[in-house]
């Protein structure tokens, strides 16, 4: 298998220097990364167009993040990416974690049957990226994909942003309705906004290499506290395509970045862990990981999303997951607000679940990272212990924390999320990311989350039956169209357990309200309570 | 028949309690740290409320660092 080829995106001089047409997108965004790409094609799906600005010319350099997880496949599927990456990627589930060199635990992420995506692939960034890139050329009169356009200044003045780019043909100027800065941990655009990005740096290093080698370890992640082969510290081993293998050790706040990064240190310590196997370095890099976000992520017509609005430590794939649940987030808002069916406060509500979004990452992030690293003292004295324990008694396994895995975020109780009126009995709770189920369309097996479509949609799932019909901003209903539930009655049994519900689904496919007396009037009012902003 | 000190009881709370626990630690001396164990053991041990259950934990936990001790070198 030939390594991953990377390809360089032609560079062309912008309209506006060559005095062609100029840009009239309502949106520029600063960043190709998996961000900033998810965004332009979300956006491209509700009809908005956008000027995507790279300062480079090729997908991630080094495959960074690998593990993609289940709601970030079910976003990708509907744009119309998902499949392509489950094909590619490597299907996992299953974590182990080692003390020494036993065994202490596994644990499995997905433990229950029927649902279309796997709880977590294993895929390179650059292909994630790659993928994207193909995609967003099926909008071409709505993508327009801008390489080595380097954002230098950003100006906000009423109703527009300017934004100063630098290219090698000198510098030029697009006028925008919105900026996204989807620009990254180190975001420019940040910088020129002059925010703080507060947080803390963890005083350890990390050695995260990408090998390559034939080898026959199952799909799994594995993780070692205090393994014989790395001098009391940690390692994790993930599978990933084209026989490539992520191993990420810890090497302790003292180790010297360049020297760890040379191939004569890196080499014994892979041996240590792979044995007499053939294989070759691919991708080799240390990290020192922080957790930072900003206060507000929209700044008046300025929003950040993904890396340049908060980062993690990766013990527990946060970073891209939480990024591409921003754009998954946002797009539907920001293109409801440009195309006058919402109010601009709409767009508060994206500052309002993401921020929450990111400080769970943070906080999950933190604590992993923490019983990794843990501060000489009584901290370690109790991950220690946590780890003694864990031989004999199973509860201690489950403190065991090398990473609590990215899951989708609800936002019930949040000002969206419009409480139920009546005693609902069972289901999703408004606010809830909606769950998958097997299907029947046509007779033909399906999936549910499928089927949703971009749009606010009623769903009314009952027994046997699901009816869905798209909402207009006025709260009148589209046509009907009906699935059936699979021989189990899956989605019955997730929606509908009782009786039957009727659900009004948000675009990203979160339940925005639930009831199981809908009528027009309730439809109505909770789409003015959401257009509205929820003010 | 022993009471059961090994199931999982923590549920979602468990990464929440572990954190207050490390960090009601911060800034104090090893003495003070060791006094707070103490103190935290002594008031579980009554929310426990229980002697036969006390005896057994108290067992527990030293059987597992006669374990360690017993490991051959
Ligand atoms: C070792 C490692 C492992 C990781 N593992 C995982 C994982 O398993 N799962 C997971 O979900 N996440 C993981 N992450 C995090 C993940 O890589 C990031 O969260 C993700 O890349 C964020 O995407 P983004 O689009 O916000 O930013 P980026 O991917 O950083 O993209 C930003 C883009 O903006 C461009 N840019 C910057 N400034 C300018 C400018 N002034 N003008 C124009 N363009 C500009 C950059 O060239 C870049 O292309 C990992 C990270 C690391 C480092």
């Amino acid at each position: 298998m030939p390594r991953y080829a990377y390809k360089s995106y032609p560079y062309t001089k912008p309209p506006e220097m060559t005095g062609g047409k100029v840009s009239d997108a309502p949106v520029v965004i600063v960043g190709a990364g998996p961000v900033g790409l998810a965004a332009a094609i979300d956006l491209a799906q509700h009809g908005i167009a956008s000027v995507v600005l790279d300062d480079n010319d090729v997908v991630s350099v080094g495959s960074r993040a690998i593990c993609w997880a289940k709601r970030t496949l079910e976003i990708f599927d509907r744009l119309g990416v998902g499949e392509r990456m489950v094909e590619k990627g490597v299907t996992w589930k299953v974590g182990r974690l080692f003390h020494g060199d036993r065994e202490v635990y596994a644990f499995d992420l997905l433990p229950e049957p029927g649902h279309k995506n796997p709880a977590f692939i294993n895929l390179q960034q650059y292909y994630v990226e790659e993928y994207l890139v193909d995609r967003c050329a099926d909008f071409p009169d709505l993508i327009d994909l801008r390489w080595k356009n380097r954002v230098i200044a950003v100006r906000q003045s009423g109703n527009t942003v300017v934004t100063f780019v630098d290219t090698s043909d000198g510098t030029y100027t697009i006028e925008a309705a919105y900026l996204l800065a989807c620009d990254g941990a180190k975001s420019s655009v940040r910088e020129m906004l002059g925010l703080e990005f507060a947080g803390r740096v963890f005083e350890e290093r990390f050695l995260i290499t990408d090998v390559e080698m034939k080898a026959d370890f199952p799909s799994e992640r594995w993780f070692w506290f205090e393994p014989q082969f790395h001098n009391g510290q940690s390692a994790l081993l993930h599978k990933q395509p084209d026989d490539i293998y992520r191993i990420d050790l810890q090497l302790g706040w003292n180790a010297d970045p360049e020297e760890e990064r040379k191939p004569e240190n890196v080499i014994p310590r892979i041996r240590a862990i792979v044995g007499d196997r053939e294989f070759e370095i691919d991708w080799v890099s240390v990290y020192t990981f922080q957790c930072r976000r900003l206060e507000r992520f929209v700044h008046d017509r300025v929003i950040f999303a993904g890396d340049s609005a908060h980062v993690v430590s990766p013990f527990g794939a946060r970073g891209g997951n939480g990024g591409i649940q921003d754009t998954d987030n946002l797009c539907w808002k920001l293109a409801m607000v440009l195309k006058g069916q919402a109010n601009q406060r709409l767009i508060e509500t994206y500052d309002e679940e993401r921020t929450v979004g990111a400080d769970e990452n943070i906080l999950n992030s933190t604590r992993a990272t923490r019983f990794m690293t843990p501060a000489d003292g009584a901290e370690r004295l109790f991950r220690d212990e946590t780890l003694a324990l864990a031989e004999t008694m199973p509860f201690a396994r489950r403190l065991i924390n090398s990473g609590r895995l990215s899951l989708p975020c609800s936002l019930a109780g949040m000002s969206l999320a419009i409480p139920d009126s009546e005693n609902v009995p069972g289901g999703l709770v408004p606010g809830a990311p909606c769950v998958d189920a097997p299907v029947l369309g046509n007779g033909k097996p399906a999936w549910l989350l499928d089927r949703l479509g971009g749009a606010f949609l009623q769903m009314t799932v009952s027994q046997d039956t699901i009816t869905l019909a798209n909402v207009a901003p006025d709260g009148s209903l589209g046509e009907m169209r009906s699935l059936a539930c699979d021989t189990n009655n899956t989605a019955a049994n997730r929606y509908a357990p009782d009786t039957p519900v009727t659900y009004l689904v948000r675009p990203d496919q979160h339940i925005a309200a639930r009831s199981n007396a809908a009528t027009q009037q309730w439809r109505i009012i909770a789409m003015q309570h959401i257009l509205g902003g929820a003010a | 028949m022993s009471p059961d000190f090994s199931t999982f009881r923590l549920g979602s709370g468990a990464d929440s309690v572990y954190e207050s626990l490390i960090s009601a630690h911060q800034g104090l001396s090893e003495a003070d740290s060791a006094r707070l164990n103490a103190r935290l053991v002594l008031i579980l041990l009554n929310a426990l409320g229980d002697e036969n259950a006390a005896q057994h934990v108290i067992a527990a936990a030293r059987q597992n660092l006669q374990n360690l001790d017993n490991k051959p070198a």
